[in-house]
């Protein structure tokens, strides 16, 4: 008979020898059995559960009308709903097709609540019930109020933090918000972009450091349009439309009004969240034109995965292809068409797909490198990265704003509670 | 060191090293058998096995089970060197997979052990530095936690349970995927 707590014992280096070849699900499990475990855990996970970073989820409101809006429940923990509707496990490709479930509701970290001076009793008057940006399993949400505080959520400890409202000139007729990670430790920045201004002379933003607890100043960016007689510019202002290049580059997908009349030509801005550098990039030729030829595309933001984080432009085309572009080289880079997918292979097969529909293109999960998009109401996780093999995803539901719920291993498992 | 030379493999071969457990109980091994262990080879090599190899750390039953590892992958070894000389290619494959298969039937058997004498093996393995034998024990017990529930896993290993309620309702939540 074993004595008691012998395994509980053995020396952390063979736990790990053991643990190496397991996927993460069992070394989660692992964990979860006793102290000594969890901790030889947290402490070797650069060497366990190998492979991608994780999707866990998306974090999302629903925009369908039809919808029941339910209010979110206490137990067990705040993300719960959010994590049944789209659990998923990379390392488990038998179960990604398996996984249909209903779109998840709206949901409220009680923490937020309590936080906000409800004693967890008022929960059903939801404060923070908006996601307006996500990173790394952390979600900034928004209030009702456009220019109301803002809470920002560790999804894996549950833990909030309410963040002050931004300047009024930036956020009085609603900011866009951008998470910012990657710097310096654990700090995180958020970026304010003042919401529908004409930006061809410059943007309005601020940037809030979780280093330093506080707005920096109202900043003015550069001039973003620097040829004669262009019309107004603007920023477009979907989860879709913005990426996060290089640690610290936000992109955003935008258009220029040219000439005073309504022609319209895409292009990227960019600001540079620590260097404060500004500037605007072109798109690939074949889209740069806002015309009756690429109407009925559906255009977003992506990056490279690696270190390098190259700028991508990842275009739905009506005839249910994918083309991945890739902007190689800095400043004046060059547009590459890296890799082009077909679609129709993707879609479930005893499903039928009205013809003529457009896969729609939601969010970019810039950790597992995979496009969230819809089509005629399934939702497809698509991976755009070359690396990763491609496993695909189907969830039922609505018309959603979508943020993803991933990180690396290595973030996740650092965020876990230490026993 | 002594080994090298294809001259005198015999020689070395025939060498025998005195292993002596924490019990006190001695035994007598060839050198090629004994030399599977890393940490035995480099004592060799340093010449320091006059009057035996003492292991205080690993008891007669257990050095008994390590010998009989070692004892037939060195066996498993030697035949595979053989056969690698003085056989053609199809029969060196066909030798090749019958050693595989016996010695795989081997360490199937030899794993049949209770968990108290797996964990001593996984202990002794890695303080004699025997790669084989760390890597057969290990992924016994990996494949015994595969699919299994943190309960499951306790109660396997006689694990007492450490974290209270809360805690163990805290970590749920937070990997709420891993337990679906």
């Amino acid at each position: 008979m074993d004595a008691a707590g012998m395994w509980a014992c053995l020396p952390r280096d063979l736990l790990v020898e053991i643990l190496r070849p397991l996927d993460r699900t069992a070394v989660f499990r692992c964990a979860a059995a006793c102290k000594p475990w969890r901790r030889a855990i947290m402490r070797n996970a650069s060497c366990l559960g190998p492979g991608p970073a994780l999707l866990l989820g998306f974090f999302h409101t629903s925009s369908y009308v039809h919808h029941p809006m339910r209010r979110p429940h206490h137990a067990p923990g705040p993300f719960a709903d959010v994590l049944t509707a789209a659990a998923v496990d990379w390392t488990n490709y038998a179960a990604l097709f398996q996984t249909r479930s209903p779109a998840a509701p709206f949901f409220l970290p009680p923490a937020a609540a309590a936080a906000a001076g409800g004693d967890g009793g008022g929960i059903g008057e939801a404060l923070y019930t908006r996601p307006l940006s996500s990173r790394d399993g952390l979600v900034l949400l928004g209030g009702r109020a456009a220019a109301a505080d803002l809470c920002l959520c560790d999804a894996v400890t549950g833990s909030c933090r309410v963040i002050p409202a931004a300047a009024p000139e930036v956020s009085e007729a609603g900011a866009s918000y951008v998470l910012v990670t990657g710097g310096d430790d654990s700090e995180v920045l958020i970026l304010a972009v003042k919401h529908g201004e004409d930006i061809k002379a410059g943007m309005t933003y601020q940037i809030f450091s979780t280093a330093s607890g506080a707005w920096g100043p109202v900043e003015r960016s550069a001039r973003l349009v620097e040829e004669e007689g262009m019309g107004p510019a603007y920023r477009n202002g979907e989860p879709k439309d913005v990426v996060v290049c290089r640690g610290s580059v936000v992109y955003w997908l935008g258009v220029v009004v040219v000439g005073g009349r309504s022609r319209r030509r895409r292009r990227a801005f960019a600001v540079d969240v620590r260097t404060r550098r500004a500037w605007a990039t072109e798109l690939p030729d074949k889209y740069v034109a806002l015309d009756c030829r690429t109407w009925y595309c559906s255009l977003a933001l992506a990056a490279t995965s690696g270190g390098d984080g190259q700028l991508s432009l990842v275009v739905s085309l009506p005839s249910r292809q994918i083309e991945v572009w890739v902007l190689v080289g800095d400043g004046d880079g060059e547009w590459t068409l890296r890799r082009t997918i077909d679609v129709q292979d993707l879609l479930p097969e005893d499903e039928e797909i009205s013809l003529g529909r457009v896969l729609w293109l939601r969010t970019f999960c810039p950790r597992s490198g995979c496009m969230l998009g819809d089509i005629d109401g399934h939702h497809l996780v698509i991976p755009v990265d070359e690396d990763i093999p491609r496993p695909v995803q189907t969830i039922i539901g609505s018309r959603v704003s979508c943020y993803p719920y991933e990180m690396d291993w290595s973030t996740y498992v650092s965020r876990m509670k230490y026993f | 060191m002594a080994s090298a030379g294809s001259g005198d493999e015999k020689a070395a071969a025939a060498a025998m090293i005195t292993l002596i457990s924490s019990d006190n109980e001695k035994f007598e091994v060839t050198e090629a058998t004994a030399t599977l262990s890393q940490t035995i080879r480099h004592m060799i090599e340093d010449g320091c096995t006059d009057g035996g190899v003492p292991l205080p750390n690993v008891t007669s039953k257990i050095l008994a089970r390590v010998i009989e590892y070692c004892k037939k992958h060195a066996t498993a070894a030697a035949g595979e060197e053989g056969s690698s000389s003085s056989f053609s290619d199809a029969a060196f494959l066909e030798v090749d997979r019958a050693f595989l298969e016996e010695l795989e039937e081997f360490d199937d058997a030899f794993l049949e052990v209770d968990r108290a004498t797996l964990f001593d093996l996984i202990l002794a393995a890695n303080y004699l530095d025997i790669k084989g034998l760390l890597n057969l024990t290990c992924q016994k017990v990996a494949d015994s936690v595969k699919g299994k529930t943190p309960e499951q896993i306790r109660e396997m290993y006689n694990i007492v349970n450490d974290l209270t309620p809360e805690e163990e309702a805290e970590i749920r939540r937070e990997t709420q995927w891993a337990f679906e």
